[in-house]
């Protein structure tokens, strides 16, 4: 909120003082970034992954974060110079026929986010009143729509991503808990398959990490979301430090989720399979006051991602039909995309009305997340490399290169998804 | 001829290394060791909230719903475990046995549903007590079965 | 008729030997405007052919974009030997595909 009333000040300001505040949206910019980046899918593998295998897949956050980065930075940029959105591009340049296949495909896996988060929601509130989930999910789903259909892009964004600051609870369990660094650093740095798992669960799981952290969502909301606040050339800087110093914060965030999870869990032999069991740690290092800011944290982070994926279901697929889209035209004005959005949120409250756990959803569409990734990557790299699109601001050489060795990585993780999910049980 | 009989030597090799696969796993002891993981992961968690809630580090929220989520987990487990069926004597006893673990294990669940919702701190830290031990229990069954 | 009946077809010259399958169109924006502000209305000059795929040439058709190379080199591998044909050298289009007429030119698919 007082991001932006400094932003209407900083309008009318004079050159110092906008200068001044500036920073201040650089901060926030930030924070909201680091907020905004866990999810029910980072918080339930990382707890998941930190409870049965340690820090020994640190390493894999590490690489989704630095991917993200460079993927997020390349599409906020192509949406910056060139006007257009991730799914306006992949229509544009796979043709129709690849890009059907490419729509459904994505589109399925996001309407499968946007599931696990309104889910998430549901437990999070359960979490605060005991009371049911089952009961919360129309609530929690009415209350995204609401939210979707009234509030301003800049302050759903802005909003959901500070209170999902109030994560760094787990950093600070963390040290309360006073660990045994070193063998933490040691988990970190060696990583080795635990006793009692398989080779194949611990890269299942590796995959899942891998996915949770470069969720395709994030690339659709940040492109979009460029268009939506009409990013030109001149936001480039913002939105790279905003990416550069934001993600990795955010990845921070995840490993002290996993670490937390680890350092409480792994020895009492509890394998997470319930939100319940995520916030644990948290509760034995920090009683009731960091149980609350937990709390309050999940809330908001599955809040914001349920808002991001509903978002991104209206973005995708009225880019790809060419409808007029977007949160800066009043609803009447983009009526489909508003629509999709409606529908979206009722197939997702329709599944979890099932009674299916929301958890098992939620690790399920992480390792889709890594199957569909290079959908979602491969047209954007092509077209950052495109003059016709982007001038002079085409990918430069090492851009190129260290995308191109992430491309190679993205495309392993994809292929490997579904045979180690068969092979692994799923990771039982 | 001598291809056809070179391919059907690997596929021979490739059904031989299948059926050994298969073969290792057909006996009950691998899915009966991953339920008592999956119990004891559960108690265990119980036996940490309710500890958590006498030292007032729990919210009662917190615990009764971790106390819920915990005999949804623990039933799973029941489930799977009694829905095997057994092809010897030995598979049979040792699913008897895993199930009455199970079983007692259920039954602690519910009564520290009970003691929690009672607010009763002697009865809470008696049943914290228990589940303890089922759930170390519940862990070396588990890795006996399923190292 | 709309571009997405032709794209996929199948071409074949005047001996009836197919020659591949329809990727794309290629169009150029020198029509009469419609009305006085408008842009000019695009014309479909001719079709691209391509002899193995069927996919698009993500754009790699144009002379100046060759990076990232590796997906560059892929894209002109699978379009390997693909030619344009003016609209002219069509003789007919049927269910079967596209046929060309007698004496067609292939001409160079690269752009710019």
């Amino acid at each position: 909120m007082s991001g932006k009333g400094s932003g209407s000040l900083a309008d009318q300001a004079t050159g110092k003082s906008s200068a001044n505040l500036s920073i201040l949206g650089v901060a926030l910019g930030i924070l909201t970034a680091i907020g905004g980046f866990v999810d029910i899918g980072d918080l339930v593998t990382n707890a998941v992954v930190g409870s049965r295998f340690g820090l020994s897949l640190v390493w894999v956050t590490v690489l989704g974060v630095v991917g993200i980065c460079i993927f997020a930075q390349i599409s906020g940029r192509v949406a910056a110079v060139s006007g257009r959105a991730t799914f306006e591009i992949i229509r544009e340049r796979l043709g129709p026929r690849a890009s059907l296949l490419n729509l459904l495909a994505s589109f399925f896996i996001n309407l499968m986010t946007l599931t696990a988060e309104v889910g998430g929601v549901a437990l999070a509130l359960q979490l605060a009143s005991s009371v049911h989930y089952l009961a919360w999910v129309p609530v929690a789903g009415f209350a995204v729509w609401l939210v979707v259909w009234r509030v301003k892009f800049k302050i759903l964004e802005n909003v959901t991503g500070l209170l999902g600051l109030t994560l760094i609870v787990f950093a600070v369990c963390l040290f309360l808990l006073n660990p045994d660094w070193n063998h933490l650093f040691n988990q970190a740095t060696r990583p080795a398959v635990p006793e009692g798992e398989a080779p194949a669960t611990y890269w299942y799981y590796a995959v899942a990490l891998f996915g949770a952290a470069m969720t395709p969502y994030e690339v659709f909301f940040f492109s979009s979301g460029a268009v939506e606040e009409k990013w030109t050339v001149k936001d480039l800087s913002q939105s790279r430090l905003n990416v550069l110093v934001g993600f990795p914060l955010g990845g921070f965030l995840s490993v002290a989720i996993a670490a937390c999870a680890a350092v409480v869990l792994l020895p009492a032999g509890i394998g997470v399979t319930s939100l319940s069991q995520v916030v644990l740690p948290v509760a034995e290092a920090g009683g009731k006051l960091a149980l609350a800011f937990v709390i309050v944290g999940v809330l908001a982070a599955t809040f914001g991602a349920a808002l991001e994926t509903t978002l991104s279901s209206g973005y995708t697929l009225s880019q790809f039909f060419g409808w007029s889209w977007g949160k800066f035209r009043r609803p009447v004005r983009a009526a489909r995309f508003h629509l999709v959005m409606i529908l979206c949120l009722l197939v997702g409250m329709g599944v979890l009305a099932t009674g299916v756990d929301p958890i098992k959803v939620t690790e399920y569409s992480v390792v889709f997340s890594a199957v569909a990734l290079p959908l979602t990557y491969i047209p954007i790299l092509i077209v950052a490399n495109d003059p016709d699109y982007m001038g002079r601001h085409v990918n430069g050489r090492l851009l190129n290169f260290t995308a191109l060795v992430f491309m190679v990585i993205i495309l392993l993780a994809a292929l490997a998804a579904i045979p180690l999910m068969l092979l692994s049980g799923a990771g039982a | 001829m001598n291809r056809l009989g070179r391919s059907l030597k690997r596929f021979a090799m490739l059904a031989a290394l299948l059926l050994l696969a298969t073969g290792c796993s057909s006996g009950l002891a691998d899915p009966l060791g991953q339920s008592a993981k999956e119990a004891s992961a559960a108690v265990g968690s119980a036996a940490m909230v309710l500890r958590l809630e006498t030292e007032d580090k729990a919210t009662d929220a917190l615990s009764e719903t971790t106390l819920g989520d915990m005999v949804d987990q623990s039933t799973a487990a029941y489930q799977s475990a009694a829905e095997l069926t057994p092809k010897t004597a030995d598979d049979l006893a040792l699913q008897q046995n895993i199930l009455q673990t199970l079983d007692r294990a259920l039954r602690s669940l519910h009564s520290a549903q009970l003691a929690q919702a009672s607010g009763d701190a002697s009865a809470v830290q008696a049943v914290v007590v228990r589940l303890q031990a089922q759930a170390a229990e519940l862990a070396e069954l588990g890795k006996e079965l399923k190292p | 008729m709309i571009l997405s009946d032709l794209l996929t077809a199948k071409v074949f010259d005047d001996a009836g030997v197919r020659l591949g399958r329809v990727i794309d169109g290629r169009f150029a924006l020198d029509g009469r405007p419609e009305a006085e502000a408008s842009l000019a209305q695009a014309r479909l000059v001719g079709l691209l052919v391509s002899p193995h795929s069927r996919g698009s040439y993500l754009g790699y058709e144009r002379r100046d974009l060759n990076a990232p190379w590796p997906i560059a080199k892929l894209e002109r591998w699978r379009h390997r030997g693909s030619f344009l044909v003016l609209w002219e050298d069509l003789h007919s289009i049927d269910d079967d595909g596209v046929h060309l007429r007698a004496g067609f030119t292939r001409h160079d698919i690269r752009l710019g």
